[in-house]
């Protein structure tokens, strides 16, 4: 029997999941071929040796399982680093073991990045899917490719961290629960996503906040003709609402803390979780079946609050035997973070309350501005749309979660450090804005072009757009990708032009990678030598990876060495000064300087 | 807010958008080209410091714009101060009679025009700019120049330290060869320390706590016009305000007292100052704080003669 022929619809469909996958395939490629210069952050190496630790726990449970249930055994592997969950760590070690030790394809780093390449490599195609649905398939490809043309967004594509993860996982949850309000199965989907993301990075704790007013408006205006959907549509609300304040009510009564204590497997306090989560699951398919738009809108949110939790308990161990108490340490350390000094528009910020224009304008001078700017009007003409009352489903979505990762850190009291990592999430939305700002301005060119010249058609029209805006984007990343805290935007003067505004120079301490090659050549054998902010693990990580002679002794202080690389900070230049104080100069050997700036600074001990 | 996803764009928005879009990348297109003849070459550099090598002065200084251009460091002379930090283009640079500006005017934000009304009162250009590459080397004379007649620092084995008590009682803080050790172990030594981001040549002074201040004092010193007092707390000490306290530090002259309060969470050199030195007067000065923990200062005292 021959198949039928397929439909437009269905050919179309198959290209964009083929584009899909060609987008993922390259994003992959494309951090897997520029891995090696990208040096070892600070929190990087911590996670290196987190997640060979969550390795060798994965190890004893192949080899001797009931010694690998033993909190005593879980302790042991996942105590150390327990302020971040263990989805990322758990993939990074796997990978280091099985592509590493076992089968010596990559590097040590490279093999633990793996995981990360692919989780950053998803977002292409994820963001191609949402801007295709709004701005077609031009618009969409230039989104995707956007997202890597960002010289600090792809240097942290590269790294064993968390910050480009969660925007991955936070992008895919609010594709699956667009894509569970209109087809079956996805609002599952939803759920299992998000406690995914709930075990990335702590950022996926404020994805109910973006989508469960979607979900009550849509379930609202769904139910509108349905006495029943509407009755069961309060039900499953009123059953959520209902065990949020008998939690209240218990942490009033019993304190914080003898409530948290309180939890365990027979106790009340984890019965009115599962009570909320038995009464949502069966209202829910109820609902199912009286009204499958109602459902649709409330599904996805029903699924997030009864997997999300359990997929975060399920995927670390740490939790197994401890699930409260622990949880609850890592929540507070997340909400009692300390505040780094950070050098911004010529003052050091130290402690809140720090300016409520931080983010945007330092997204503003991160970003490159070709790529900004259409964020921007992209951003403006949703807005518009929202004020015209004209706004799609999709498009509202877009927006809100563009918005919300940059409004939360925006908040005068959040710890300001890392750049703009932090607000990560933000960026694949803001990547979907600009593609729909490049196919208007196409349309918008091409219609004023075509009595003008004969030749122009949207098409080309959008391809030189796409590629003068992609260009200049492209050229600063490559340029800079591998000291991705250092990069700034056209709209900054570039890094030097940061340097002259007052902006931090860089951090995480990576940029070591432009020294050592000098180091490496010019270090007498044996000799002491001092690396700046660098720690005892990013040492042992570029000597493990061949990156550092092994013969050099690593002090830790300048007074103790005869070489020190300073990394260029403003608040650490006590430190340079002391290394002018115990080597007698004030003058350098060597350094990297990146279009001129400051970045690592080379002294020698005179002799 | 409607189901449909897909609209046609309306009105005059497109157009201004598209123009705009690509107007901005045309011109972020031309500066990511334009960035790189920015860089200085190295033989710019090395021809720099065959110029200084051969015209600077004792007594002359190197001073950076913009500020943060330390490459040069590496290749200006051994003895030729260089001077490049937040705020530098500002500095009076009092003890130099002549000031060679090295500059990098090409560079994006280089911001010349602020630099100059920053930097040019009381200067006056020597001949004419000279251009390296991307490198400007222009000399002037410092109209805030003042001749240097002492300096604490300088007269560092000479001092005379000690602890003194709210009785006067004292006690002696010997030289030891690299400094003057305490009874209660702190030491003061001519050190570099970061004093609000600036490199400062300096003694690390640790009030020693309670009502007692530790004092230096100064041999008789030959007759200046001004002595001048600079403190302030060193590094990020500056900031603390949780276990700490205030200082205060006192500048004298044959007895008589110039106050200066250095308040704890503020982030800045302080400077006091008292008008004619008597030649062989007796110049101290003296720091106490309620509260030693994180109290090291970087004090600088200098005599200055009269303005050529």
């Amino acid at each position: 029997m021959t198949k039928p022929p397929l439909t437009f619809e269905a050919k179309e469909r198959r290209l964009d999941r083929r584009i899909g996958w060609a987008l993922f395939a390259a994003g992959f490629v494309a951090l897997l071929l520029t891995e090696q210069p990208v040096g070892f952050v600070r929190d990087e190496s911590v996670y290196f040796h987190a997640a060979e630790s969550h390795a060798r726990w994965f190890q004893l449970l192949l080899s001797s399982p009931s010694q690998a249930f033993t909190d005593e055994a879980i302790a042991r592997a996942f105590d150390f680093n327990h302020e971040h969950p263990a989805l990322m760590k758990n993939l990074f070690g796997i990978s280091y073991v099985v592509l590493h030790e076992k089968l010596g394809l990559l590097r040590p780093a490279a093999a633990f990045r793996v995981p990360a390449f692919a989780f950053a490599a998803l977002i292409l195609p994820l963001i191609y899917a949402l801007t295709r649905r709004l701005f077609g398939r031009p618009a969409a490809l230039f989104a995707a490719v956007s997202f890597f043309l960002v010289p600090r967004q792809f240097f942290n594509a590269h790294l064993s961290c968390f910050d480009v993860p969660i925007a991955a996982m936070w992008t895919l949850v609010v594709y699956a629960f667009f894509r569970a309000l209109t087809e079956k199965r996805w609002w599952i989907y939803t759920g299992i996503a998000f406690g995914l993301a709930l075990g990335t990075k702590h950022n996926g704790f404020f994805l109910p906040v973006v989508l469960t007013p979607f979900s009550l408006v849509l379930g609202w205006r769904a139910s509108k003709d349905s006495p029943k959907a509407r009755e069961l549509f309060l039900w499953i609300n009123g059953a959520f609402v209902f065990a949020a304040v008998l939690y209240a009510v218990m942490a009033v009564a019993l304190g914080p803390q003898r409530m948290l204590a309180g939890f365990s497997v027979l106790s009340p306090h984890l019965a009115v979780f599962v009570a909320a989560c038995v009464a949502g699951g069966v209202l829910s398919w109820r609902l199912a079946k009286a009204h499958e738009g109602t459902f649709r809108a409330v599904a996805p949110l029903v699924a997030m609050a009864v997997l999300g939790p359990v997929i975060f308990y399920l995927h670390w161990p740490y939790l197994w035997h401890h699930p409260v108490e622990r949880t609850a340490w890592y929540l507070n350390f997340h909400l009692t973070h300390n505040h780094y000094a950070w050098f911004y528009l010529g003052e050091l910020l130290r402690a809140p309350p720090f300016p409520l224009s931080y983010v945007v304008v330092k997204t503003a001078l991160t970003v490159p501005t070709s790529l900004f700017v259409p964020m921007t009007t992209g951003f403006a003409w949703v807005c518009w749309r929202v004020w015209q009352r004209k706004v799609t489903l999709l498009e509202l979505l877009v927006l809100a979660n563009a918005v919300t990762s940059i409004a939360i850190i925006s908040q005068p009291q959040v710890p300001h450090f890392g750049g703009v990592k932090h607000w990560f999430p933000s960026m694949p939305f803001l990547a979907v804005l600009a593609g729909g700002a490049l196919a208007r301005g196409a349309w918008g060119l091409t219609e004023w072009l075509k009595p003008r010249w004969k030749g122009a058609s949207e098409r080309r029209v959008f391809g030189a757009l796409a590629v003068a805006c992609a260009l200049p984007a492209l050229l600063a990343t490559v340029r800079l990708y591998e000291f991705g805290t250092s990069a700034y935007s056209e709209l900054a003067g570039g890094v030097p032009g940061a340097a002259s505004l007052g902006m931090q120079r860089q951090f995480w301490a990576n940029n070591l990678t432009g020294v050592l090659p000098w180091l490496n050549a010019n270090a007498r054998p044996g000799e002491r030598v001092y690396l700046h902010e660098n720690h005892g693990g990013q040492v042992r990580d570029y000597q493990r990876n061949g990156m550092l002679r092994t013969d050099l002794v690593i002090v830790g202080s300048p007074p103790e060495a005869d070489l020190v690389a300073y990394q260029y900070h403003q608040e650490f230049r006590e430190h340079e000064f002391m290394t002018w104080q115990a080597f007698g100069t004030t003058r350098p050997v060597y350094g990297l300087y990146l279009d001129e700036t400051p970045q690592v600074v080379i002294y020698r001990r005179q002799r | 807010m409607s189901d449909g996803a897909a609209h046609t764009p309306e009105g005059r928005w497109p157009l201004v958008e598209g123009a705009l879009v690509l107007a901005v990348a045309l011109w972020a297109l031309g500066f990511q080209l334009w960035l790189p003849s920015t860089h200085v070459a190295e033989a710019d550099y090395q021809a720099v410091a065959q110029v200084l090598a051969k015209e600077a002065r004792p007594g002359d200084v190197v001073l950076l714009h913009p500020w943060w251009t330390e490459r040069a460091r590496i290749y200006v002379p051994e003895g030729l101060p260089v001077v490049g930090h937040l705020h530098s283009d500002g500095e009076d640079l009092t003890p130099h009679p002549r000031i060679w500006v090295l500059s990098e005017p090409h560079l994006p934000r280089a911001d010349e025009g602020g630099f100059d009304k920053k930097f040019l009162p009381s200067r006056t250009k020597v001949g004419e700019a000279r251009d390296f590459g991307n490198l400007r080397l222009t000399l002037f004379t410092n109209g805030r120049f003042r001749p240097l007649i002492f300096s604490a620092k300088a007269l560092l084995p000479q001092l005379s330290v000690y602890l003194e008590g709210p009785d006067g009682a004292r006690q002696s803080c010997p030289w030891t060869g690299n400094g003057h050790r305490c009874p209660n172990g702190k030491v003061v030594a001519a050190e570099w320390h970061d004093v609000h981001f600036e490199p400062r040549p300096c003694l690390r002074f640790d009030p020693p706590g309670g009502p007692t201040k530790l004092v230096v004092e100064l041999p008789p010193v030959p007759a200046a016009e001004e002595v001048v007092l600079h403190t302030g707390y060193t590094w990020e000490r500056a900031s603390w305000v949780q276990g700490v306290t205030g200082s205060e530090v006192g500048l004298e002259v044959n007895g008589k007292v110039a106050p200066l309060s250095v308040p704890a969470g503020v982030e800045a050199r302080w400077t006091v100052q008292q008008q004619g030195v008597p030649d062989g007067a007796t110049v101290r000065a003296w720091v106490q704080a309620p509260n030693p923990n994180a109290r090291e200062l970087c004090l600088e005292v200098y005599g200055y003669g009269r303005a050529p």
